[in-house]
């Protein structure tokens, strides 16, 4: 198993720049997503990592050795693709033996270690089938022990559920976590999917349009986003914005909502911060969804005052849009809090879970 | 629905008329001359060859006719050899193609003009080129810088290599597109995948674009290999089957027989012994093609066509 | 990565010029030769000429006008009858094959199921059956001397319909599975060697009284180029979805109409594509034209024969004229359709 570093990673596409100024760590034995919207240049970064692109300035080191130069497949990296790409002109047993079959591995020793992945898999019985006629679900199991048989150090892996059916893909995912603990596998996990990211990496890289905005634990890039973008990719519902500009008064801040009257103080620590910054006066301010209360009454708590624009009763809980001023914000509330549209609303919520950001570099002012 | 089906015998009608009036009653009256001992010079029209009943004699001539037989050996000879080389030139090209570099556009076009040029012109052109005192000869007295004065056509052995040469420079374009073709639709993603669990070329090439490309590879050898067969416009303008009958392919054998020798009944047994071998052989490989060619009994059409 | 690619990458460069270079030097050979004055016809080592010196057009007008007794022989003037000639046959030639064809290929295509294989032994059966059912009717036909006049002709014909339709009937009832195909007897048409019904054809041609006439050579060379206009446009038409047909008829247009005002124009281009396909085969054509042509209405590749077949001394240039003006529209056209080559080749086996 190995480590990856890339450094300054670039790659360019005629006059179009797919990824720029990229560095990224994981360590040996980590599981690592490269999360972002479609176009963000992720698969590229695999594909580079995997050797399939070449960067245009930059390196790839696996466990401190330059990998740059180092053709694909000699690189020991397994890689699963979107599409699967399994030999369909070819049994399963012909496709998870493949790549030990280039390598001139002798036949009884194959046959050993087809038997091994395909019990791990679960996909004994179908060894003598084509691999051309199977559902998509063992396909993607087929693709997986293929890549699994070499023993690569390195796994990556293309959206490689994004095709398979809700139920088998949450049942996938558990069962590729667990194997990446057992045997502490080197995993680097493209995917769109937020929810996929936060529930199986150790370590999330939030990339957009060429770049790497943020890489950090799940509960970083959750707490502790660096820009409105990573605030707004991760969590669903999405964080509410809300734009404000900054009043000092009386020696105290206050944070003044932009299209309404609200008005926010701010503890000193965050006054100073915004008084000595340089920057915008144009701020906004983020806070989520769950960690918004609402009541019918005010309480002493109550910062904004508004009223219910609209409601989704989603079961298990409710999601309540309120209107204060002319920002519409969301809330989490419980799944009986069912108010009727117009009805004032009062909203509270602890200081600390807010986020301010700079209106228009929209980078993070903690 | 009678409309329907009525519109769509109208459709096919036509074509079927005009086929089995081209080409059943023809067939016909070369098995029934063929059955006969009857040539022109005989006398009486055609019509008449029944005064000349021969219970198929000629059939039997033709078993036991060496010059025959020769030809048919010598027919899948070149062919074998041609559509071979053919083949492997056209799958390399294909490779060279595959991806992008500077004036491709102009070389595929020049690339593709020699299968358009008209059989009998090619013909033409490689008589010239193999005189003895001719370009190709004097190319190779420059690279030898020697007297190169091979005659090609009036030597057998030569003849048989010119004739080879001018059919592939003729037909290789041909293949040379359908191997590209299927080399474009490979997907792409499955040599990747290949690529990155350590595959080599050949062993991709072997396990992989082989295999997929087999189906294809198979159709153009089949299609080829038919439309080689009936060789003559080269042959004739090149060595007329010479020397003697070095060349003498079985198209041009039928010819001669029947033009320059006259027999009319025997050429006609001739022809339809070739045609019977034809067909099976024919028939038996164009089974790959059958898949999407194969029609079933016409639904709306009912039984009134001919299916 | 970079130093390896540029060696590969050159390599395959030189490679491909060699190639090419290869392939294209016989027809540089003939277009040179074509422009080359008297002076510079040599083809022997030490006085060749590899590229014309004094390029000039002498060669076309030998070839294009009127020239008795040097060059040509007696009773041919010059090559523009025969250039006429191949116009007219193959343009004649491909309207016909494109009428025949193209009805029964939007037949095939909307009223035909593909049902898998047909036996190979099955098709075979059913022609063998046929000829021998045929045969002693076309004896007794000649025996009664009525196969010589037309109406012998005719009557035979619909009998051969008659008995291929019971035939098919018979192999219905006995074999369940598809007994036969149009699609497939087309296919058939092109395993024959031409040389192998030539004879009787030329025969019938001139019972008919149509040896050596362009409506003659025009009928054959329909006939026999009839199943690329099928294959072609059928694979044409499978693109158009079935709904418009439907969606027409529903409207109130008839089968005819939905035929002609909805679906064909949408092939517009799939036909045009298919008559130069069948333009170029019918102008390549040598054989059947030798047969049956003769003073009237040759064809430039017969002409051509003539020419080197008659000549004694070497007169390169003017041959080399006119076989550059033989392959010029076949040029011209197949680069034009170089897109449906492929398709047109193997009977639309391989789409691109």
């Amino acid at each position: 198993m190995a480590s990856i570093r890339l450094e300054k990673l670039r790659k360019e596409f005629g006059e179009l720049v797919a990824v720029e100024g990229l560095d990224l760590k994981v360590a040996d034995g980590q599981f690592a997503a490269l999360l972002g919207p479609s176009g963000c240049g992720k698969t590229t970064t695999m594909n580079m990592i995997a050797g399939l692109e070449v960067p245009t300035s930059g390196d790839v080191y696996f466990d401190e050795r330059r990998m740059t130069d180092v053709p694909p497949g000699k690189r020991g990296v397994g890689f699963v693709f979107q599409n699967y790409a399994i030999f369909t002109h070819m049994s399963v047993y012909e496709n998870l033996g493949f790549g030990l079959k280039v390598r001139g591995c002798p036949e009884a020793e194959m046959r050993r270690q087809v038997a091994k992945i395909a019990e791990l898999l679960q996909i004994g019985p179908m060894l003598p089938m084509n691999a051309g006629r199977l559902s998509v679900n063992d396909m993607q199991k087929v693709a997986l022990g293929r890549s699994m048989i070499t023993n690569p150090g390195i796994f990556l892996l293309d959206e490689p559920f994004s095709n398979l059916d809700a139920a088998f893909r949450a049942y996938m995912r558990g069962e590729l976590k667990r194997i990446q603990r057992e045997v502490k596998q080197t995993m680097v996990y493209v995917t769109h999917d937020q929810i996929e990211a936060m529930s199986m990496a150790d370590q999330i890289a939030v990339m957009s349009c060429g770049q790497l905005y943020q890489s950090g634990t799940p509960d970083e890039v959750y707490n502790r986003p660096v820009n409105i973008f990573v605030a707004r990719f991760i969590g669903s519902p999405n964080m509410n914005f809300v734009r404000c500009t900054y009043q000092a008064e009386d020696g105290r801040g206050f944070l003044a909502q932009k299209n309404g009257d609200a008005r926010l103080p701010v503890d000193d620590r965050r006054r100073r911060l915004l008084e000595e910054r340089r920057g915008s006066p144009d701020l906004i301010l983020g806070i989520r969804p769950e960690h918004l209360h609402v009541h019918p009454q005010e309480t002493p708590a109550t910062l904004w005052r508004g009223v219910a624009y609209a409601m989704e009763p989603l079961g298990p809980k409710t999601i309540v849009h309120v209107q204060v001023g002319r920002d519409v914000v969301q809330v989490i509330a419980p799944a009986d809090y069912r108010p009727r549209v117009g009805e004032p609303q009062a909203l509270a919520f602890d200081l600390e879970y807010m986020h301010i950001f700079d209106g228009s570099s929209q980078d993070v002012i903690r | 629905m009678n409309n329907t089906r009525t519109f769509a015998a109208s459709l096919t009608m036509p074509a079927q008329v005009v086929l089995l009036f081209i080409i059943m009653f023809p067939l016909l009256a070369e098995v029934y001359i063929s059955l006969t001992a009857w040539t022109p010079t005989r006398g009486g029209n055609w019509t008449q060859a029944y005064q000349f009943w021969d219970w198929g004699r000629n059939y039997l001539d033709v078993f036991q006719d060496i010059a025959f037989w020769q030809a048919m050996g010598r027919t899948f000879l070149i062919v074998g050899v041609a559509v071979g080389l053919e083949f492997v030139l056209g799958l390399g090209l294909a490779f060279l193609f595959m991806d992008e570099f500077p004036g491709k556009r102009i070389f595929y076009a020049l690339m593709l003009v020699p299968m358009m040029i008209v059989p009998a012109v090619a013909g033409y052109v490689f008589w010239l080129f193999f005189q003895s005192n001719g370009p190709l000869n004097a190319i190779v007295s420059l690279l030898i810088r020697g007297p190169f004065t091979v005659t090609w056509l009036s030597t057998d052995f030569t003849a048989m290599i010119a004739v080879i040469i001018a059919e592939v420079w003729e037909w290789t374009p041909l293949m040379f597109l359908i191997m590209l073709s299927g080399l474009v639709g490979l997907p792409e993603e499955q040599m990747r995948a290949a690529t990155m669990l350590g595959a080599s070329f050949w062993q991709k090439f072997r396990y992989l674009m082989l295999p997929m490309l087999k189906p294809i590879i198979v159709i153009a050898l089949v299609i080829r290999g038919m439309e080689a067969v009936k060789i003559f416009d080269m042959i004739y303008l090149m060595t007329t089957g010479g020397p003697a009958q070095a060349t003498e392919t079985i198209s041009i054998y039928m010819y001669k027989v029947a033009f320059q020798q006259v027999r009319w009944s025997y050429s006609a047994a001739a022809a339809m012994t070739v045609l019977a071998i034809m067909t099976i052989i024919a028939s038996y490989a164009l089974r790959p093609l059958q898949a999407p060619a194969a029609a079933g009994p016409a639904q709306a059409a009912g039984p009134n066509s001919m299916e | 990565m970079a130093k390896p690619g540029i060696w590969r990458a050159a390599l395959r460069y030189v490679l491909i010029i060699i190639v090419v270079g290869v392939f294209t030097f016989p027809t540089y050979w003939m277009v040179t030769m074509a422009f080359k004055p008297r002076a510079e016809w040599s083809t022997a080592a030490g006085t060749i000429y590899w590229v014309p010196q004094n390029p000039t057009l002498e060669n076309f007008a030998t070839v294009l006008t009127e020239y008795q007794g040097q060059f040509f022989r007696a009773n041919q003037s010059s090559a523009v009858p025969s250039i006429r000639s191949s116009i007219i046959v193959s343009v004649g030639g491909t309207l016909f094959a494109l009428l025949l064809g193209t009805l029964a290929a939007y037949g095939l295509s909307r009223f035909t199921l593909e049902t898998g294989d047909l036996p190979w032994y099955i098709a075979l059966g059913r022609l063998g059956a046929l000829v021998v059912v045929l045969l002693p009717f076309m004896v007794l036909w000649a025996y009664l001397g009525i196969i010589r006049y037309w109406y012998g002709i005719v009557t035979f014909t619909f009998l051969g319909i008659a008995a291929d339709q019971l035939i098919g009937r018979l192999l219905a009832r006995y074999y369940k599975g598809p007994a036969g195909s149009l699609a497939f007897s087309i296919l058939q048409l092109r395993m024959f060697p031409p040389m192998a019904i030539l004879i009787p054809l030329m025969i019938m041609w001139s019972a008919f009284r149509l040896v050596d006439t362009w409506y003659g050579l025009v009928a054959v060379y329909g006939v026999v180029t009839f199943p690329f206009v099928v294959w072609l446009m059928k694979s044409f038409f499978d693109e158009v979805p079935r709904e418009l047909d439907e969606a027409a008829i529903v409207d109130g247009s008839s089968n005819w109409g939905a035929f002609i005002k909805v679906v064909l124009p949408l092939v517009k281009g799939g036909l045009a594509s298919t008559a130069l396909f069948v333009f170029i085969l019918n102008w390549s054509d040598f054989l059947v034209a030798l047969l049956l042509t003769n003073r009237d209405w040759p064809t430039i590749p017969v002409f051509l024969n003539t020419l080197v077949s008659s000549e004694i001394g070497a007169q390169h240039g003017p041959k080399a004229a006119l076989g550059l003006l033989a392959v010029i529209p076949p040029v011209v056209f197949g680069l034009i359709i170089q897109r449906y080559l492929v398709r047109g080749l193997t009977f639309g086996a391989i789409k691109k």
